[in-house]
């Protein structure tokens, strides 16, 4: 994120100190800094406010060393001993988001409107890093290998060994993939990953609920950012803009436990949905619409009306223009709509792990059952099945299309 | 107040010649506008002046001190050239007061407190923004912000001030006032202007010299009235003038050294002129000024009006001269000529210009139709 604030920074902004002469010092401190502060601080919040609804590092994490946060809490009360305390916490942690929030909107809506000042941004200016350049590209190689390759590595070792900790020849084994009983090294005879029925149930439930939700986060993103951008600048369309945001802002499980409290009993004509699959594609629609909806409202803002009238002038109706005109011009960022919410949920623990019941476990709350089972082989195992599909699905998707993920959040 | 000389100047973006050998001689004082149409080069040859950008090849010397030069690898720092920049977005800084704005060019130079308040001031004055001081950049009109950028540049006394389109952003009426008003700060300052623009109206009437180039060459480096009376070449002659030059083609066939006659179709005419006309005439353009197609009661050729257009002050007629030529024609005054009225014109003596093959000029000159 803030590589994109520096890159749309106004390089003019600079050249004008630079032509009066300000030191290198003085101009970090008095124009690049404060010019890109908000932005940064702004990035800052979210993701505190993000780490602070996470769920699932600190309940791998943390579990070992009895480091508890507030979600941990919350997931241990709702799912027994004390739901109405559960509801308490749930309700805390939407105050604090929104009051993140609130004071994110005061930094940035400050008298030093910090958009309206540039036109357009023009030249962008490289930096020339002369000598420094291999070794800082090496240095970032190197924090790139150890942030997103060693993890897999590890994840792929570490479903590998008997004992956990042993890491000699013989000590390896593929039995947590393929064996048929491993009653002897762990537990209740679980059958190896690959042949185990609980893991391709798991693996087809997150499938179709990625899917779904994907489609329906998708379509309702697109068509959300579309009237949002169209109805730009009436009341209603700053409204839905808001309140299209907001789920993004929830934390998810406190969002969860929203839908618990909602949908756990029988109302009126709405039979009870714990456990069923619809609640859990429900949630993660609502969940996710964000993220399509953001891609959307980018790709409309970059189209020009024009394009959309000048078809309309000539008689195409609505839902012609939409599939011969508007999609096929931003085909990438209309993709990445449903790439997003497909891989998020894919990858989704803390929204679902409330609402899923055996039955309908997916890959991620399966993953939680076997840690917190404490069998390490199967849960990296697993967590590495995860991650292969997702970057599988990532680069199929990429390859296809040439959408990615990183252009819709980009935008 | 120094020249700015750039010799041979080259500016390459990978295998693209955005700049090609350029030669300029900008003397002390003057008030030159690059003049073009979009993407010819004048943001780049500007921004290698203030030395934002570096040339490819070539020398720069601002006050007869080489700035730049590709062959001695000399590449003075922008703020040790001594120049100000005023950007087409105006830049200023969005986290600072107009005050602030104003003062930190000053602040960098370790000015005093007390000669810093004394000059933001003066330059607020000068630039009519005294209300505002405390006011943040995102708090003005688009007027008032450029006349902030204006002063930010002032502040620090440059000698040479170069200006990359800084009215474009800025509605018509406001753009006028702003013109009158850099005129006059060019003469308060006394120091050299380089402006660019795209609209041979404002290089018209702001400059004393206008240099006009087409994708990356220079096509005409002279005073305003020259590049409107004397174009080297079409481009020029079609670039500058509203309306446009009519230019017509014929085919000429030499009578003597100051004389010749024309063919179009079976229009003829006699152009004579001053100078010695080229030796090989063959395919020839002729150009004469909107202004230069007088109307008449007889001895004029007879042609159709197809449009008119009278705005108050001036008129402009539409004609059309046989079955193949329009021309544009500008009186003075409104009259009103229904379409399809047929009318004479003649064009006015010593008026009308002629282009060689290559489009270059050739001589000026009188016709007659016969
Ligand atoms: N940084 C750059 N990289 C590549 N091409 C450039 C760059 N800056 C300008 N150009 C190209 O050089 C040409 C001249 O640009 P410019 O000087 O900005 O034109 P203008 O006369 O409109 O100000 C244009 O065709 C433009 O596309
Ligand atoms: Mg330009």
């Amino acid at each position: 994120m803030i590589g994109g604030i520096l890159r749309n920074a106004d390089a003019n902004l600079e050249e004008a100190a630079q032509l009066l002469g300000t030191t290198r010092r003085r101009m970090l401190f008095k124009i690049t800094i404060p010019m890109i502060m908000p932005a940064v601080l702004s990035t800052f919040l979210l993701v505190f406010s993000s780490a602070m609804s996470s769920f699932a590092v600190p309940s791998f994490l943390g579990l070992p060393v009895r480091y508890q946060v507030l979600t941990m809490q919350l997931y241990r009360t709702m799912d027994g001993v004390a739901p109405g305390q559960g509801f308490a916490m749930a309700l805390i942690m939407i105050l604090i988001s929104v009051g993140i929030l609130a004071f994110n909107q005061r930094v940035i809506g400050t008298r030093k409107n910090y958009t309206t000042v540039t036109g357009k941004s023009s030249q962008i200016a490289l930096v020339n890093l002369k000598r420094g350049r291999t070794p800082i590209s090496c240095i970032l190689v190197f924090l790139i290998i150890m942030v997103s390759l060693f993890p897999l590595v590890t994840f792929a070792l570490e479903s590998l060994i008997k004992v956990p900790g042993d890491y000699s020849l013989s000590n390896l084994t593929l039995s947590f993939w393929i064996g048929r009983d491993n009653g002897a090294v762990i537990t209740s005879g679980e059958p190896g990953l690959l042949l185990n029925p609980a893991l391709w149930k798991a693996l087809w439930n997150s499938i179709k609920l990625s899917v779904t939700c994907a489609l329906s986060a998708g379509t309702l993103g697109f068509l959300v950012g579309y009237g949002i951008v169209r109805g730009k600048g009436t009341r209603i369309s700053k409204i839905v803009d808001s309140l299209a945001f907001f789920p993004y802002l929830m934390p998810a499980m406190a969002f969860s436990a929203i839908y618990l409290s909602m949908f756990s009993v029988r109302r009126f004509l709405i039979p009870s949905l714990y456990g069923t699959f619809f609640i859990l594609a429900l949630i993660g629609t609502v969940k996710y619409m964000p993220f399509a909806s953001r891609s959307g409202i980018n790709s409309m803002m970059q189209l020009s009306n024009q394009i959309e009238e000048a078809g309309e002038i000539i008689g195409i109706g609505w839902f012609k223009r939409m599939t011969r005109l508007v999609i096929p011009i931003q085909k990438s960022s209309f993709v990445s709509g449903y790439l997003l919410p497909f891989i998020s949920c894919m990858r989704e623990l803390s929204l679902f792990v409330l609402l899923c019941t055996p039955q309908n476990r997916v890959l991620t709350t399966l993953l939680y059952y076997y840690n917190e089972k404490g069998w390490s082989q199967y849960s990296n195992g697993l967590n590495l099945l995860i991650v292969i599909i997702v970057i599988f699905v990532n680069w199929l998707v990429n390859k296809t299309t040439g959408a990615s993920i990183d252009k819709g959040i980009g935008g | 107040m120094p020249r700015i000389e750039l010799r041979n100047i080259t500016k390459k973006f990978g295998d693209f010649v955005a700049v090609d050998n350029l030669t300029l001689d900008i003397k002390d004082g003057d008030f030159i506008t690059l003049l073009g149409p979009s993407g010819c080069g004048k943001t780049t040859t500007l921004r290698q002046i203030a030395g934002l950008e570096m040339p490819t090849s070539g020398e720069i010397l601002i006050d007869g001190k080489v700035v730049f030069s590709s062959d001695k690898s000399i590449d003075v720092a922008p703020k040790d050239r001594g120049v100000g920049f005023l950007f087409q977005n105006y830049a200023l800084w969005p986290h600072m007061t107009v005050y602030r704005n104003i003062a930190f060019g000053l602040e960098n130079l370790k000015w005093k407190k007390d000669d810093i308040d004394r000059r933001v001031k003066e330059l607020l004055k000068l630039l009519k923004i005294e209300e505002f001081p405390d006011r943040y950049p995102a708090e003005l009109s688009g007027g008032q912000q450029q006349r902030v950028a204006i002063a930010r540049t002032l502040a620090t006394n440059p000698r040479v001030l170069l200006m990359d389109e800084p009215l474009s952003n800025l509605d018509a009426k406001l753009r006028m006032e702003m013109r009158a008003e850099l005129k006059r700060l060019h003469h308060e300052t006394g120091a050299t202007f380089v402006y660019v623009t795209h609209d041979q109206l404002e290089a018209m009437t702001l400059a004393t010299k206008i240099c006009l180039l087409d994708r990356g060459y220079l096509q005409q480096y002279d005073p305003p009235l020259t590049v409107y009376n004397r174009p080297r070449n079409t481009f020029v002659a079609d670039f500058v003038g509203n309306p446009t030059m009519n230019l017509i083609s014929f085919s000429g066939e030499r009578k003597d050294d100051h004389s010749c006659i024309l063919h179009h179709k079976d229009m003829r005419l006699q152009f004579t002129s001053q100078d010695v006309l080229p030796e090989d005439l063959g395919k020839v353009t002729i150009g004469v000024r909107p202004e230069n197609v007088l109307v008449t009661e007889n001895g004029g050729i007879k042609v159709k009006v197809d449009t008119s257009l009278p705005s108050g002050m001036e008129t402009i007629l539409n004609l059309r001269l046989g079955d193949d030529v329009m021309l544009s024609c500008v009186m003075i005054g409104s009259v009103d000529y229904p379409s399809d009225s047929e009318i004479e014109v003649v064009f006015k003596d010593v008026q009308v210009l002629m282009f060689d093959g290559e489009g270059n000029f050739a001589a000026p000159g009188s016709v007659k139709f016969i």
